[in-house]
């Protein structure tokens, strides 16, 4: 009985990259763009979005998560060496909402470079056309196209325009579209949690490579963002610990601050403290109340 | 020396969908194109002559100028999807080389354009050799057309090739035959100058074809537009030209109400020789139009054509992958709003504004400059095209305009811009600001919400006007007197500074104490009333943030409506 050998060591011809096998993540063979997230990279095959292939991302809701999933990635592809054939022009198929420029400006998306194709009224195969044809165009760094009534006969098409000029392709579908088969080698469930520290769970429920067992939990806020809502949600906590101290007899410690404050403030007695900032916030819970 | 090429083209077959073309349209294509290396063109029988004495010394010789006619004539075939078969041969003098041509074509000989009739001539022409080579003496009778009449006699004279023709008493055979076959020998030999009547093409194309059968769909019209496409494509390479601009024209038949023709234009931005893209566009415009009656003939007329400096530099550069990459972002662009209208195609552009809705302006991507759209790729192809040939003052000039453009536009991004980013902002931005109910005191959106980050205010004149009709009265923001803002304590003085541009700290200290954290009054027209904005994150119970505003009227349009009332405007995605 021969002792097994590896299949590398018998067929030395096959040991390079190009043969999958259906239990590894496939790797050196695609053609990724970095996503911009370290934990995304490490479950998606070659380490990022694959480049000549369609990524398939279902939402619950269009225009809640996309730039940032996608944003990273976008800014690289623009960001390519004009030395390369390549260009830079990114194409919009049927946004959900205008973009707006300074916000993605701030993300590094070069906006003098976008291009926002509003399909036809009410004709859903116009939307699938200009896909195709933008994929086709030598110009076009990626593509994002708002596909909700495409069909998977329909997408074969993106798929193999994608792969044939080898463009970046991100159709957004919604979440009935999770049941059907598609021939998008990757796809992907966007999930908003208001967990700590995250904002986004990505369900990577289809990859060449074995099933994810866990979903990925991303923070895709930019970091001006995120510290504003630290801040805020922290000043709210503060709120509601003087509102719980100032109910309580317990005086509070006059030195006690943890952010910086007018001094003539601090001096005051407690009651006095509370009508202060009760002016201070005047304009918040006038409104609200009014 | 004089040197003749004599050319003739017979369409072996066209693919489907290829253009259909009769033989005599075929010879005024290859007429055409010869126009491009000599101006002296005829067309005589079957046969096209080119005169290309004159263009050898700058086509760098005869067997240069032959392979870029051959090539030349293969791109075109090839571009219009047709498969021709074309022979080629020299002479002397234009009956040398029309008699070889037909000698070889007699023949049967390979179609293979290297060895078709390029035999010797008379011991001058340093030629090589064809198997079955001739000298001009050597040429068989029926190949002279001035012969044609009187080959039966010739035969039975033994009169079978020129030299035997040659061999006969002048007079007697003059006399027999007529004045006209010694002259045509004369010509063939050099010794009475020859004229023809010299091929010109028109200043403008147009040409008009009659369709075969009525036409009632727009669709089918298509093929006699090709057609005529093709012969316009043989004038632009006669022309040395490129084509901005044409209209087409249909005849309809007579009918009492309605009009006797249609018509319409097609217009691209970069002139063009290969008319690949124009015939795209014209298919998408006549998919969506729509015929009154049957149509009985088609016309095509070029409006709007410029010389371009080299026919070769305007087909691209020499790199393959270059050329054969597919299309541009031009053509892109007039595809896509060809379909689906000029509305549906947008552009960016940004503006000086702090109202968030106005610091941008989506306008239709096709009648902006290919500037604002250029891309790595096409300055690498004219650098091509400008490094090869520095004497071509056009594409020279095109070259340093896209050049210089480009630089400038990186430069500009990397100086900054007007509204340069801020993170702060949503990235989408609701066409209008929804109206929301509300709960209690809150806002709803599928659901409660929960307020994150406190109010930003935005206050200006002109809102309540500007959701109707986008173009508000452009606002200055000025320097915020002291007591002016609403709401303000502990005499903070109110930031001055833009809303595009709030620091980090500035907010925060703002979300604290509840200070309006930009400000901008304008100067105004004094019947607009301030409208005055608060801008709130939300987070829904998705966990997607919201954009999402209340505004206070100072003034309520009607009667009944609320003042204060909550809108969402945009997304975070």
């Amino acid at each position: 009985m021969p002792s097994p050998i590896s299949l590398d060591r018998a067929l030395p011809d096959f040991a390079n990259a190009n043969i999958w096998r259906a239990g590894e993540l496939a790797s050196a063979s695609l053609q990724t763009v970095d996503t911009g997230y370290a934990a995304l990279d490490q479950v998606l095959p070659g380490g990022g979005w694959p480049l000549g292939a369609m990524v398939e991302v279902l939402q619950p809701q269009a225009g809640l998560h996309e730039w940032g999933l996608v944003a990273p990635a976008l800014a690289l592809r623009q960001a390519a060496s004009p030395d390369q054939t390549a260009g830079r022009l990114l194409v919009l198929v049927g946004p959900p909402h205008r973009p707006f420029g300074p916000a993605l400006e701030a993300r590094q998306i070069a906006m003098p470079r976008l291009l926002c194709v509003q399909g036809a009224a009410g004709n859903a195969p116009s939307l699938l056309w200009a896909t195709r044809e933008s994929l086709q165009c030598a110009d076009v760094a990626a593509v994002l196209a708002w596909l909700p009534d495409a069909r998977s006969a329909h997408l074969r098409r993106l798929q193999m325009a994608a792969h044939t000029h080898h463009k970046l392709l991100f159709v957004f579908r919604p979440l009935r579209a999770q049941h059907e088969s598609s021939p998008a080698p990757l796809r992907v469930l966007l999930e908003g949690t208001a967990e700590a520290g995250c904002n986004l769970r990505v369900h990577v429920f289809k990859r060449r490579g074995p099933l994810l067992g866990a979903p990925v939990l991303l923070d895709t806020r930019p970091a001006r963002l995120s510290a504003l809502l630290g801040a805020s949600s922290e000043r709210a906590r503060r709120q509601r610990e003087d509102a719980a101290q100032a109910a309580s007899p317990v005086a509070a410690a006059p030195g006690f601050r943890s952010e910086p404050v007018s001094p003539t403030t601090s001096n005051l007695p407690d009651a006095q403290k509370a009508l202060t900032h009760a002016l201070l916030d005047r304009l918040a819970h006038v409104d609200h109340l009014e | 020396m004089p040197c003749w090429i004599a050319l003739h083209t017979s369409i072996t077959s066209s693919e489907r969908g290829g253009a259909v073309l009769l033989e005599g349209g075929v010879q005024r294509a290859v007429a055409g194109l010869a126009l491009g290396f000599t101006p002296h063109v005829a067309l005589v029988d079957e046969v096209v002559l080119m005169d290309v004495t004159g263009s050898l010394r700058l086509f760098g010789g005869l067997a240069r100028l032959m392979q870029r006619l051959a090539q030349q004539l293969a791109e075109f075939f090839e571009s219009n999807r047709l498969v021709a078969n074309t022979r080629r041969a020299q002479g002397a003098t234009s009956l040398i080389a029309t008699g070889r041509l037909r000698m070889v074509a007699g023949a049967n000989q390979s179609p293979a354009r290297q060895h078709s009739g390029e035999s010797a001539a008379a011991g001058s022409m340093p030629m090589q050799r064809a198997p079955d080579a001739r000298r001009v003496a050597d040429l068989p009778m029926h190949t002279l057309s001035a012969a044609l009449p009187h080959l039966g006699v010739l035969e039975r004279i033994g009169c079978r090739t020129w030299g035997d023709l040659l061999a006969l008493p002048r007079d007697g055979a003059a006399r027999r035959f007529g004045a006209g076959l010694f002259d045509a020998l004369d010509r063939a030999r050099g010794q009475t100058p020859e004229n023809h009547d010299w091929l010109t093409l028109p200043e403008q194309f147009d040409e008009k074809i009659e369709l075969d059968a009525l036409v009632t769909q727009a669709p089918a019209l298509m093929a006699g537009a090709e057609r005529l496409l093709l012969q316009l494509h043989a004038w632009l390479l006669g022309r040395q030209s490129g084509l901005t601009a044409l209209r087409l024209i249909w005849h309809f038949d007579k009918r009492r109400d309605v009009a006797p023709t249609g018509e319409f234009d097609i217009r691209t931005a970069n002139p063009a020789q290969d008319l690949r893209h124009v015939a795209r566009l014209l298919a998408e415009h006549l998919a969506q139009q729509k015929l009154a009656a049957p149509v009985h003939s088609l016309r095509l007329q070029s409006l709007e054509t410029h010389k371009l400096a080299d026919s070769a530099a305007a087909t691209g550069s020499l790199l393959f992958e270059a050329q054969h990459a597919g299309c541009s972002a031009t053509e892109l662009i007039e595809r896509l709003s060809a379909r689906l209208g000029d509305a549906s195609v947008l552009a960016w552009g940004p503006q000086a504004d702090h109202r968030p809705e106005q610091m941008q302006r989506w306008t239709p991507a096709r009648g902006r400059s290919p500037v604002a759209i250029k891309s790595g790729a096409a300055r690498a192809r004219f650098g091509w095209a400008a490094d090869r040939k520095s004497s071509k003052i056009e594409t020279q000039t095109r070259f340093e305009r896209t050049s210089a453009v480009g630089r400038s536009t990186s430069r500009s991004a990397q100086s900054g811009r007007i509204g340069r980013g801020d993170a702060l902002y949503p990235s989408w931005l609701l066409f209008e600001p929804m109206a929301l109910a509300t709960f209690g005191n809150s806002p709803m959106y599928q659901g409660r919400l929960q307020r994150l980050a406190g109010p930003q205010r935005l206050e200006a004149t002109g809102w309540a006007a500007s959701r109707s009709d986008a173009s508000g009265v452009l606002q200055s923001p000025s320097l915020l007197p002291p007591g002016h803002a609403e709401g303000r304590a502990e005499g903070l003085p109110a930031a001055a500074a833009c809303a595009p541009s709030p620091s980090l700290l500035l907010l925060l200290r703002n979300s604290e104490k509840n200070q309006p954290a930009a400000s901008a009054v304008a100067s105004v027209l004094p019947s607009q009333a301030p409208a005055i904005r608060d801008y709130f994150i939300y987070r829904n119970q998705q966990g997607a943030l919201l954009w999402i505003y209340r505004e206070r009227l100072a003034v309520a349009p009607v009667a009944t409506s609320p003042l204060r009332s909550w809108y969402l405007h945009g997304f975070f995605a």
